[in-house]
């Protein structure tokens, strides 16, 4: 008896075919419907540019008085006038942004785009926390940090925390932490980009914070937001953080007084460029010739010698700064 | 046993292993098919369901520019006098608070040395590497006054991989962008791709993007003016096969963190594990894939936690080979690359401690890279003769043509249909039309040639051939 494919292959083989025609006709059908929409799109591009000057310039119209605005409001989606109060909000200062504040209040739009947004998936919550942050106005500082507080994404309160600080509304540098859960999580560049926004508004009380015992992760985000408060005060705190044991708290002491850039720092920063920690030292020796702390040349043409790539290679570089050679 | 008797267990033998290998021919074609669809599906979720990229990032990042990731734009380069400086004014200019651009003269025997030292006022200094990965000998370091973020280092020719490591250790910033010089990086290229970075807990290792086809397209100085088509059909196949690998493959690899390939057009990676590794292998063809392979099996030997990502967003552009010579340098150098990263790391196949890695993921590439490119072939050869030879029905034939050319075509307009609606960079509906018409004509033909460029592939690492085959590309179109 000859050997064959057995019969069953026949049956797979004609399911296959069956499978694949409809599968390609489906795709086809789908990607002819695309090219069909495209097309519709950019023959009606100019159309819809049309219609969102003519949506700016309503809204711009009804902002001094509380009447209803034009036809081209009313028929516009949420998105539509979302997408023109956040192109406005860029545009405004002074008391035209309090009337766009007020128009956003009178017309519901915060309203209507937090409006069930605990049942959305966690991607579409976080563009409705990107929108509301564009939107602006005491609504949209209510309902982000109403997210910051209450959503139990992380992604999601992380996003309100980023568009607060957009707006200059973030809350209190006790509730960030809790909000991000920062006693646990590990600190990423984005939360030490939120701390130091709210670093000019808060400093008495990360001053405070430094003080209370906490994670050395968190003490060292509190330190590097100092850095950005704008406030000679804190230099006291500043010195006691770079005397921490924990060696990312001292890091981040050097890169706030370097940001600072007071030269009172010089007498606990030039000690640094001793540390028993490599990385201490290199900041260290960084922020000396950003600084431009000439009083430290001597401990950084000894630096030449260190045993860390990494140091010399900082040594070297603020030493040029400074004018000499390590 | 009479001769009759033996003639007839020869012939029994003979048809029993053309059975065999018909049946194996259509089972793999089948399981590449499958595998195709599951990525589609999981591309399609994963486009479906990720956040996406914020301004907030980058508003951020522009008020506290200390806090990006410093990055080392590596950027090793051979023989290229008439575009160096365009490629290095383009790097020069991109959007990102703290990166240095560290260039590797690969031992050029024409000007680009003195072309670059010229062009941007280059002097000679004394700096000290880091780490030394590389097998040549450094000839020079050389800084420019005018632009403090580059630096320029001058060795012995030693390849792609060899310049890399050299300028790993020269390079002093955390992360690592690894480029072609021909490479042209989206303005804010570094911005994306270092986004996933700013809001890791330390598990990140590397993260690749995606990157297009720039043939056609207008470029001037070093940046992309204007997305178009190109009027061959050859670098419209390529266009789809990149939007197939790097919008469904690697996105559904992503997303179940067994990305295996990040392109050496573009890829970010943490300094600290390239150093770790001891940076890119020198005896393959195929670095890219091997160094993220290198990279799972060290991870995890240590039991690390980590992560590899990839980001959706067009990153980078690259120009794609206009001739056959040129397509069949490229992808037997592919296939090459590939057998030899299987053979240096067969130690992690189907072993448990590499998790999906070992278990999943390098099975997948056996079926893509070895078995899939003869078993197509000798498919389209053997299932006709199968039928002719009456061992199976014109069922049978019609499915295993339906299966590799009809499915393809359907899978390719998928794949279209998805950048359509996410990304949406084809220039405009009658493009996307001509796109999709490619994805019709591909299948008849082209596709065939390829897997004979493979199989080439496959010959010359039978033949431990290491001689690096150009793609032989022609330059950008100017505005």
């Amino acid at each position: 008896m000859m050997l064959r494919f057995p019969a069953v292959a026949d049956e797979l083989a004609g399911l296959a075919i069956q499978i694949v025609i409809w599968g390609s006709l489906a795709m086809s059908a789908l990607i002819l419907y695309l090219v069909i929409r495209r097309d519709r799109n950019e023959r009606q591009r100019s159309v819809q540019q049309v219609t969102a000057r003519t949506l700016t310039r309503e809204i711009m119209a009804a902002l001094p008085q509380a009447e209803d605005v034009g036809s081209a409001f009313a028929h516009a989606s949420v998105a539509e006038r979302v997408a023109a109060v956040s192109h406005l909000s860029r545009l405004l200062r002074g008391d035209d942004l309090d009337r766009l504040a007020a128009f956003v209040e009178r017309h519901e739009l915060v309203a209507r785009l937090t409006r069930r947004v605990a049942k959305r998936r966690l991607a579409r919550r976080v563009n409705i926390v990107r929108s509301v942050g564009s939107v602006g106005g005491p609504q949209a500082v209510t309902a982000l940090n109403e997210l910051l507080a209450n959503d139990p994404a992380a992604e999601v309160r992380l996003e309100a925390a980023a568009m607060l600080a957009r707006i200059d509304a973030l809350p209190s540098a006790r509730a960030l932490i809790e909000a991000l859960e920062l006693a646990h999580a590990t600190v990423t560049p984005l939360h030490r980009a939120l701390f130091r926004a709210l670093a000019p508004s808060s400093a008495t009380e990360l001053v405070e914070l430094l003080a209370e015992e906490q994670s050395p992760d968190v003490q060292a985000l509190v330190a590097d937001a100092l850095g950005s408060s704008e406030d000679y005060s804190v230099l006291r705190a500043l010195r006691s953080a770079a005397a921490s044991p924990a060696p990312q708290v001292r890091i981040a002491a050097i890169a706030a007084i370097s940001r600072l850039g007071h030269p009172g720092g010089a007498a606990w920063l030039i000690p640094l460029l001793e540390d028993d920690d490599e990385m201490v030292r290199a900041h260290a020796a960084r922020a000396c010739g950003s600084m431009g702390l000439r009083a430290a040349m001597p401990r950084l043409i000894a630096l030449a010698e260190d045993p860390s790539p990494w140091v010399r290679l900082r040594a070297s570089d603020a030493a040029e700064i400074l004018g000499g050679t390590a | 046993m009479t001769s009759t008797d033996l003639f007839l267990l020869v012939q029994r033998v003979g048809v029993g292993a053309l059975v065999a290998m018909g049946t194996l021919c259509f089972l793999v074609v089948t399981l590449r098919n499958i595998m195709s669809v599951v990525q589609l599906v999981l591309a399609a979720i994963e486009f479906q369901t990720r956040i996406r990229p914020a301004a907030r990032s980058y508003e951020l990042w522009s008020r506290y520019a200390d806090l990006a990731p410093p990055v080392s734009v590596i950027a090793p380069c051979y023989n290229e006098e008439l575009s160096i400086a365009d490629s290095v004014r383009s790097l020069l200019s991109l959007q990102y608070p703290d990166f240095e651009v560290v260039l590797v003269n690969d031992g050029s025997s024409d000007a680009t040395l003195a072309r670059l030292i010229d062009e941007f006022d280059m002097r000679p200094v004394q700096r000290e590497q880091l780490v030394v990965l590389q097998k040549t000998r450094i000839l020079g370091v050389y800084v420019s006054d005018e632009h403090p973020n580059l630096l320029l280092v001058d060795k012995e020719n030693g390849r792609k991989a060899d310049a890399v490591n050299a300028g790993i250790g020269f390079s002093t910033a955390p992360l690592v962008c690894v480029i072609d010089a021909d490479s042209i990086i989206e303005p804010d290229g570094l911005l994306r791709g270092t986004e996933p970075f700013m809001a890791d807990d330390g598990s990140l290792v590397a993260v690749g993007g995606t990157i297009r086809i720039a043939n056609g397209s207008a470029v001037d100085g070093g940046h992309v003016r204007q997305i178009r088509l190109p009027a061959g059909w050859l670098p419209r196949y390529q266009i789809l096969e990149y939007l197939r690998a790097f919008l469904t493959a690697r996105i559904a690899n992503s997303r179940l963190n067994m990305l295996l390939l990040i392109s050496g057009a573009f890829g970010i990676f943490r300094r600290s594990v390239l150093v770790e590794i001891g940076g890119y292998r020198h005896d393959t063809v195929g670095e890219d894939l091997e160094i993220v392979t290198r990279i799972h099996r060290h991870m995890r030997e240590q039991k690390r936690p980590y992560r590899i990502g990839f980001i959706p967003d067009v990153v980078c552009w690259t120009e794609a080979p206009a001739d056959w010579k040129g397509l069949r340098n490229q992808r037997s150098r592919w296939e090459q690359g590939a057998l030899e990263t299987l053979v240096r790391h067969r130690k992690m196949l189907f072993n448990p401690r590499y998790g999906r890695i070992g278990m999943v993921a390098l099975p997948l590439v056996i079926i893509e890279d070895v078995l899939g490119p003869p078993c197509e072939l000798f498919g389209y050869l053997l299932v006709p003769i199968l039928y002719l030879l009456g061992l199976t029905s014109g069922t049978v034939v019609l499915a295993f043509f339906a299966i590799t050319v009809l499915f393809g075509t359907g899978i390719s307009l998928g794949t279209l249909a998805l950048e359509e609606l996410q990304l949406r960079r084809t220039p405009s509906a009658r493009d996307l039309l001509k796109v999709a018409f490619a994805a019709l004509i591909e299948n008849l033909g082209y596709r065939q040639i390829n897997l004979v460029f493979r199989i080439r592939g496959m010959w010359r690492f039978f033949r431990k051939d290491t001689v690096w085959a150009s793609a032989g590309r022609v330059g950008f179109s100017k505005l």
